[in-house]
């Protein structure tokens, strides 16, 4: 692990050049190198070294500011980073702007790394159900996949088995089950949300997370710290870079290129991408790496950038734009959060309950067959938060304003610690017209690269959904007698700002019209075939579950795909 | 206060990491833990600390204030014992915004302690201190009241002085985390299961029909 060639392009022709080192990116360079096929990997961030960049185990105050950052940035940040977490960026990123439409709002997390958001992601692992793939031949709404799930359930298999995901095998038709592991055994806390989730009737069933709980393929077996997001330096959990881009190096067939910040596409007047443009940031020089094949996997939205930057007499509008969808049908996944002090779990006895990094257990969605009476057209599932976690910047604030000062706060806090659960409303966003992505022509970032200008909107399919989440998670609390903590709990005026869940996916859309979308069902662009685009940027619909493992099939699949059109002549 | 051994913390940390992560410890490495915690335990009660933004009269009552927020009991020791003054200092020094509330709320404390009793806030009675405090606690849920002023500095000084003193060794101890840890597997406690089951044979008496909401959110966690 944490090997830091950066090997300069040969002027020679690359087989396959991958733009990014993400879920996408990581399963296109394991799978191509496994079926023995050259792979260049350009990534805008710096090598990843888990022994020196990730803070796993370390304490609050191993830091002099205790996790408050420099000159007590947490305090005075809206979108606060965070100082243990393994980001690489963030929510902003020095001298790469991005700009929000008046009267839209949107947040874009980046992280510039080798295995980008993977280091640090939420890790739950969710297959689509099989009516995800068709939602239009369900409600009219949005539009169907050009793939069916018998059709992908081989790919999320694969995946499965390579990253290892917990659950456990249940029959529902909105969450379908998988290769999993055994899944850690419930959080106390989780127990007592379980029981109130049966009182109302909602499936609370193991968590599906990519988090080992026993050796696989020599990755470790998880050792419950409970600190996933600040990176695993073993590996036990998944991670684009150490699952499936450090066992490519092994293979001498993978060479990176860090550091690598790809500005546009060149094509050849006859259909072929054979170029790639990038500026290397170590020396702010622009540089040319020529290719056989090309794959974007820079994030759904860097992607459409990057086409839509790459404008020529053969693509006015963009390279593989032709049907005008580049950035269109922009997703995000509908939040909503509520937590609430629990006063029945005031004086349990304490236990170490980090666990496997997230909550153990986990609600699918379960309304399926009553969308219509329910009043909002799609489905969401719920994550739960709770127990008795490290404590942190801002941990014992609310008992401080409730309590005062004195004895009396330090009582409050021990009575408190551990009695805070949460929950969060994961949903189906459909795409609509007003919520899109395209590039500013006003705005460049440092490297002179135009960068991208959001528009965003919920309808109210969205903010319905919310609103019912809102009554779900206080149905929860108030069964438990618990006392929930928003102020304005019980309506969707807190669901999230766009973008601001991470999911952003849908804007180089896949589709069997070539007019109405960009990719075909094997991520390749309708345009230029021997254009990839293997990120959340394919989806045509943006189901409540999180889309990384979704990524990581659809882009084992065009992989194979793309190294048998290799083997044929066809590339 | 013993002598620190002559080796860094850094080095210690590292080392810790080191074999927290090498391959096939089953055993979580408590001891190495335990030297991290004591290390840096004692660091922050050297007592020789320079302020480095502070005045020393504005160190000392900003070390008063931790001490009347979070006061040592038999559960912990106080946000003094924590490094709070330290957390403070360290981060005026760094952000020019922080340092202005910080100095103008320190004089706003001195003035209006010397118009309460002619002292300044050091030089004040813990009666007097601990009147000053409670007015403040007061008028934090008015919008009107003389202290009203104060509220604001008030808030910080609390708010910096609980994160520094639950993120240091005593206060992590003090309400009893036990994790980041390494485990083989993860169980809950049978005391906490038994706690946790008893809880929900009692659901029906536990269920409520939506009181009205508390007032505000937790803030962010640190994770």
């Amino acid at each position: 692990m944490g090997r830091s060639v950066a090997i300069q392009p040969s002027p020679d022709t690359h087989d396959v050049v991958v733009i990014g080192s993400g879920a996408g990116g990581g399963t296109v360079a394991h799978v191509l190198t496994g079926l023995g096929v050259r792979v260049t990997l350009l990534e805008a961030g710096p090598m990843l070294d888990p022994m020196r960049d990730f803070k796993e185990h370390q304490w609050p105050y191993d830091a002099d500011h205790r996790g408050a950052l420099e000159g007590g940035e947490r305090y005075f940040s809206t979108v606060p980073r965070t100082h243990f977490s393994a980001w690489s960026g963030g929510w902003e990123l020095e001298g790469e702007p991005f700009t929000v439409d008046r009267g839209s709002e949107f947040r874009w997390f980046r992280s510039r790394v080798v295995g980008g958001r993977t280091n640090h992601y939420g890790r739950m692992s969710f297959r689509f159900a099989d009516y995800d793939f068709k939602p239009y031949d369900r409600d009219g709404l949005g539009e169907n996949w050009p793939i069916t799930y018998a059709e992908i359930a081989p790919y999320y298999e694969k995946a499965e088995t390579l990253i290892g995901v917990t659950g456990s095998l249940e029959g529902i038709r909105s969450a379908p089950d998988g290769v999993f592991q055994t899944p850690p055994s419930p959080k106390a806390h989780e127990l007592l949300i379980q029981a109130a989730s049966e009182r109302l009737d909602i499936p609370c069933i193991p968590n599906r997370r990519a988090v080992l709980t026993r050796p696989l393929n020599g990755r470790p077996a998880c050792h419950y710290c409970g600190q996933c997001g600040r990176g695993c330096r073993g590996g036990s959990n998944y991670s684009s870079s150490q699952t499936q881009i450090f066992p490519a190096l092994e293979t001498g067939l993978l060479q990176i290129v860090d550091q690598a910040m790809a500005r546009e596409i060149v094509t050849d007047g006859n259909g072929k991408a054979t170029e790639v443009i990038y500026i290397d940031k170590r020396t702010g020089g622009e540089r040319r790496i020529r290719c056989r094949v090309l794959v974007l996997a820079a994030s759904a939205c860097e992607s459409a950038r990057i086409l839509l930057n790459s404008k020529n007499e053969e693509f006015p509008d963009g390279v593989a734009n032709s049907s005008g969808v580049v950035g269109r049908n922009l997703m995000d996944t509908v939040g909503y959060g509520l937590s609430a002090r629990v006063p029945a779990l005031e004086g349990m006895p304490r236990y170490n309950s980090d666990g496997a990094g997230g909550a153990h257990l986990y609600m699918p969605w379960w309304g399926w067959e009553q969308q219509e009476a329910l009043g909002f057209p799609r489905g969401y599932h719920i994550e739960m938060g709770g127990g008795y976690g490290m404590p942190g910047i801002g941990s014992f604030g609310r008992v401080a304003r409730a309590a005062g000062y004195g004895a009396a706060l330090k009582d409050q806090a021990r009575k408190e610690y551990g009695t805070r659960i949460s929950f969060e409303g994961r949903g189906e966003m459909i795409p609509n017209d007003d919520s899109y992505c395209e590039i500013d022509s006003d705005v460049v970032d440092r490297w002179d690269i135009p960068v991208l200008k959001f528009h965003f909107k919920w309808s109210d399919y969205e903010r319905d959904q919310a609103k019912h989440m809102a009554e779900t998670f206080n149905a929860l609390i108030d069964t438990m007698g618990g006392v929930a903590s928003a102020p304005r709990a019980r309506d969707a005026s807190g669901i999230s700002v766009g973008g601001s869940i991470i999911h952003e996916v849908g804007t180089v859309r896949m589709g069997e019209d070539p007019e109405t979308s960009a990719l075909n069902s094997f991520c390749q662009t309708h345009d230029v075939e021997n254009l990839f685009v293997c990120d959340g940027g394919s989806f045509v619909g943006n189901p409540d579950k999180n889309p990384t493992l979704t990524i990581n099939a659809l882009a084992w699949r065009a992989s194979e795909y793309l190294a048998e059109e290799l083997r044929r002549g066809n590339l | 206060m013993a002598d620190v051994p002559d080796i860094s913390r850094r080095t210690v940390v590292k080392q810790l990491a080191l074999a927290l992560t090498a391959a096939g410890s089953g055993a979580f490495n408590l001891e190495a833990a335990r030297v991290v915690h004591a290390l840096t335990g004692e660091e922050l009660q050297t007592g020789g600390y320079i302020p480095k933004l502070l005045t020393g009269e504005e160190f000392a009552t900003v070390s008063r204030l931790a001490e009347l927020i979070v006061p040592a009991d038999a559960g912990g020791g106080s946000g003094v014992d924590a490094g709070a003054p330290e957390f403070i200092d360290l981060l005026c020094s760094q952000n020019d915004d922080l340092a202005e509330v910080y100095q103008t709320g320190l004089a706003w404390v001195d003035e209006t302690m010397l118009d309460r009793t002619g002292a300044r806030f050091i030089e004040a009675t813990s009666d007097e201190q601990t009147a000053l405090l409670d007015g403040l606690v007061e008028a934090e849920g008015r919008r009107r009241g003389g202290l009203r002023r104060g509220v604001p500095f008030f808030t910080w000084v609390r708010r910096m002085t609980v994160d520094a003193y639950y993120t240091s060794p005593i206060g992590i101890a003090d309400v009893g985390y036990q994790g980041n840890a390494v485990l083989s597997e993860f169980e809950v406690s049978r005391e906490a299961l038994n706690f946790v089951n008893s809880r929900i044979g009692q659901l029906d008496e536990l269920g409520n029909s939506g009181d009205a909401p508390e007032e505000d959110e937790p803030e962010i966690d640190a994770r």
